[in-house]
């Protein structure tokens, strides 16, 4: 490998020393860096949140399996145009992820580009204990700007256990017009699957600007995940699985349902595949 | 896999490298030639998608307008400094098969070399667009009356014979860079202008996507069943209301999982079709290139 890299960088020089210079952002992006995780969460679980459909959503108890993330120089998928500055970076960007691989994706649909870090270490996380680290990650140095987040099934770390075989498991109240559902809300990995059938969400937003080629990891740093579980619950209809409901779940001893399989279910699992919910940043 | 970041690397700062430096061998060449736009809605708008397209619901759909304004279009080198845009925006009605010539949105001299830069925009309509190649006035009018970017209009024929249409007027914002496509048998990003030559450049729009199950997977194929159901007066007539009536997680996943990846903002079905809106657009055919929305506040 060591001479094949020889060989690349050999002919890059006897290139440029042919005749062309360039002040291209090259002598700036490859070299490696090492990238502390960490991982936050966006809501004040303390505090209900009101979803798209007018319930209160309160959660009592989170918890979601973190397998390996990864991050790339690709734009999120059907992401905004960037400035005219930012769009020469693109431009010169798009080339070199090209000329390596060139995109066969439809329009639309998302193309990753190249590679730019990723941390590999599985883990589990309580959402209520506020920001955990994870294990440190390795990367290059260069514009990133999007992240695939995954799930690890099954689930590691020593929180394992409390997802109960689930991928995802929360536990929480909702109310709406005086009507309280006590909910179970939970996924299995099969569940999660994207359209491809894995168990990941490709194209995340990585920088504050999605699409932006502006997020530039110019060293050794910290990658922020940031979870925000109100975007699952958002389209969650209770009304579904609220007491009194037709096909409602029967409760158990404690009033609790468990979701699974209704509509309002269908409408968490839609939650749970969205990318706003897994939105990554890189600071120094 | 470390050194699969570091092997990535180095091969991508190594070819865009020699990329650019071969751009700069190039810029001394006074060699010059044209490169011609045209479009077209290959045969899934002109003539219809046949139900051999919807593998798993067997539907069949036949456009009887596709209106689309192409708001802008540039060339440009490898630093994105555009050399060619077009004048104006320019509204076609893909249904309409040229006979002869293809419909063409402009021609530009260009000097000899590799542009890597070509992007096309769709949408918004705007005061100064007029009627392209076989456009009438009256599709133009359309446009506007409704501050649409695309407007489609049609028939989808059910395997038991029943009926659907649709008359739905979009207001995609898009752009599409960074195009890529077959040039002489090879994928060229851009378009390489030959000395004396002429390159057709095909803005192509593919109907099917309309219709797509999916909105980040590769394996999204087109279903129309969905779309039927959410007729919720069943006067026949498919709404885009009635489209935004339907939550996605409420279609039964016999009809299609309708993904969204990681889009956060595509809740119902209408939303589902405005997003498909922005997907449409091609390049030389079964070439593609980089969306992305244009923000027009």
């Amino acid at each position: 490998m060591t001479e094949w890299r020889l060989a690349n960088t050999a002919l890059v020089l006897a290139l440029l020393a042919a005749g062309c210079s360039s002040s291209t952002e090259s002598g700036t992006t490859g070299r490696i860096i090492t990238l502390k995780t960490q991982a936050s969460v966006d809501d004040d679980l303390t505090q209900a949140k009101t979803n798209a459909l007018g319930f209160s959503v309160t959660l009592s108890e989170a918890y979601l399996s973190v397998g390996p993330l990864y991050y790339y120089s690709g734009d999120p998928v059907l992401s905004l145009r960037t400035s005219p500055k930012a769009s020469k970076l693109a431009a010169l960007s798009r080339l070199s992820d090209w000329l390596v691989k060139p995109a066969q994706a439809h329009p639309g649909h998302y193309t990753a580009g190249a590679a730019m870090g990723e941390m590999l270490t599985p883990t589990t996380l309580a959402l209520h204990a506020g920001t955990v680290n994870l294990a440190d990650g390795d990367g290059v140095t260069g514009n990133t700007n999007s992240a695939k987040f995954t799930w690890q099934s099954p689930a590691q770390g020593e929180l394992a256990s409390s997802l109960r075989g689930h991928v995802i498991l929360t536990q929480g109240i909702a109310t709406k017009d005086g009507v309280t559902v006590k909910f179970i809300a939970k996924a299995d990995e099969p569940d999660v699957h994207d359209g491809d059938d894995k168990a990941e969400v490709a194209g995340c937003a990585f920088g504050p600007t999605p699409g932006a080629v502006g997020v530039n990891m110019d060293g050794n740093g910290t990658v922020t995940l940031t979870l925000s579980p109100s975007v699952w619950f958002d389209e969650v209809d209770f009304s579904y699985v609220a007491p009194g409901a037709a096909n409602a779940p029967t409760p158990d001893a404690d009033g609790v349902v468990d979701i699974t399989g209704t509509l309002a279910w269908q409408g968490f699992l839609r939650g749970v595949k969205k990318g706003t919910a897994y939105e990554f940043s890189y600071s120094k | 896999m470390k050194t699969t970041i570091q092997a990535f690397q180095s091969l991508r700062i190594s070819v865009a490298s020699v990329a650019l430096l071969a751009a700069c061998a190039c810029n001394g060449t006074d060699g010059k030639g044209t490169v011609t736009i045209t479009t077209s809605g290959e045969d899934y708008i002109e003539n219809g998608l046949s139900s051999d397209v919807f593998p798993h619901d067997h539907w069949s759909v036949k456009y009887s307008k596709f209106l689309v304004v192409y708001h802008s279009i540039s060339i440009a080198d490898e630093s994105n400094d555009v050399a060619a845009r077009l004048d104006h925006p320019l509204v076609f009605d893909e249904t309409k098969k040229a006979v002869g010539n293809p419909k063409t949105l402009a021609t530009f001299d260009l000097q000899a070399k590799t542009w890597p830069e070509v992007s096309y925009q769709v949408g918004p309509i705007s005061d100064d667009a007029a009627p392209g190649d076989l456009a009438a006035d009256s599709d133009v009018a359309l446009l506007k009356n409704a501050q649409a970017s695309l407007h489609v209009e049609g028939t989808a024929t059910a395997p038991d014979g029943s009926q659907k249409t649709f008359n739905w007027s979009l207001a995609p914002a898009t752009v599409f860079e960074g195009c890529h496509g077959l040039q002489d048998g090879k994928d060229v990003l851009g378009v390489t202008v030959t000395n004396g030559g002429n390159q057709i450049v095909e803005l192509t729009l593919h109907g099917d996507h309309l219709f797509y199950d999916d909105l980040q997977s590769e394996d999204a194929v087109p279903r129309f069943q969905a779309l039927a159901d959410a007729d919720a007066n069943n006067d026949g007539a498919i709404t885009l209301e009635e489209l935004d009536a339907v939550p996605l997680y409420t279609i039964p996943i016999d009809k299609g999982s309708y993904g969204t990846g990681a889009l956060g903002n595509v809740n119902t079905l209408g939303d589902y079709e405005r997003t498909l809106a922005r997907t449409i657009g091609h390049y030389r055919g079964e070439g593609s290139c980089n969306s992305k929305e244009v923000n027009v506040q």
